[in-house]
């Protein structure tokens, strides 16, 4: 109790002491923070110069324009960002579209295929019978008959 | 009494209105690319009557044979043919209808 006592009197003593090293400490926490703050806002400042000139634009405001400084880099930016996603949309609907056709004709196309093929087996069949049923070498009008239609001409 | 002030000051409120700010990037285009053959390579082959009905004659084996394989070959070929053609143009197909 009496120690205690004692450093109050100490404090009491020294009191202007003390509120001058609490002002200057108080002092260099500000300056610090202010100084911690500006370069924060270059960095920044820089960092949204180097965006704007990539978006080809300026994060400062052109000359005699109504637009405050950043409006027009932000509009640049938004719009870009709108670009790619609307042309990667377009494209995707595109490839689709396409692939879904080609898919459409690859079906045609191998029905088409089988058809032909039976009806050429056939025919090919038929030409084959008609040849063997022939009686030395004379040919009759049921064999051209057959070989028109192994030909697959006009009937 | 009120309308000429009003006029005055709507027009001058015009000026107050969001314009919409301009922007560089173009408006996005896709381009489908169609390599369609020319027109000319694209038409239906036309078939020949054949042998007229109703003939008789002496062919040796040998050039029944030949004339056999060439009738299949050009089936084959106009087959080929129509089936390409319509792989390029579906709207209006080559060949006989389909059933």
């Amino acid at each position: 109790m009496r120690f205690l006592k004692h450093i109050l009197q100490l404090l009491g003593l020294h009191r202007s002491w003390l509120t001058l090293l609490g002002l200057g400490a108080a002092a260099a926490f500000f300056w610090w923070e202010f100084a911690t703050m500006r370069a924060d806002r270059d960095r920044y400042r820089q960092w949204a110069d180097v965006v704007c000139a990539s978006a080809g634009t300026s994060f400062a405001a052109a000359p005699k324009s109504k637009l405050k400084a950043g409006e027009q880099c932000k509009a640049e930016v938004t719009a870009l960002a709108r670009f790619r996603s609307d042309q990667a949309r377009l494209t995707a609907d595109l490839l689709a579209k396409v692939s879904r056709e080609r898919d459409g004709k690859i079906e045609r196309d191998l029905a088409a295929a089988t058809r032909s093929a039976r009806a050429a087996a056939k025919a090919a069949q038929d030409m084959e019978k008609a040849n063997a049923a022939l009686e030395g070498d004379h040919v009759d009008p049921a064999w051209f008959d057959a070989l028109n239609r192994h030909a697959g001409l006009q009937p | 009494m009120w309308i000429l002030p009003g006029l005055m000051l709507s027009i001058a409120m015009l000026g107050c209105s969001h314009k919409p700010i301009e922007t560089s990037p173009p408006p996005p285009v896709v381009v489908e690319v169609r390599d369609t053959p020319p027109a000319d390579l694209l038409q239906c082959p036309t078939r020949p009557s054949g042998i007229p009905a109703g003939l008789s004659a002496s062919i040796p084996a040998p050039v029944r044979d030949a004339l056999i394989d060439l009738a299949g070959a050009y089936r084959s070929a106009v087959g080929q043919l129509e089936r390409l053609i319509n792989w390029h143009r579906p709207a209006t197909p080559c060949g006989p209808a389909s059933p």
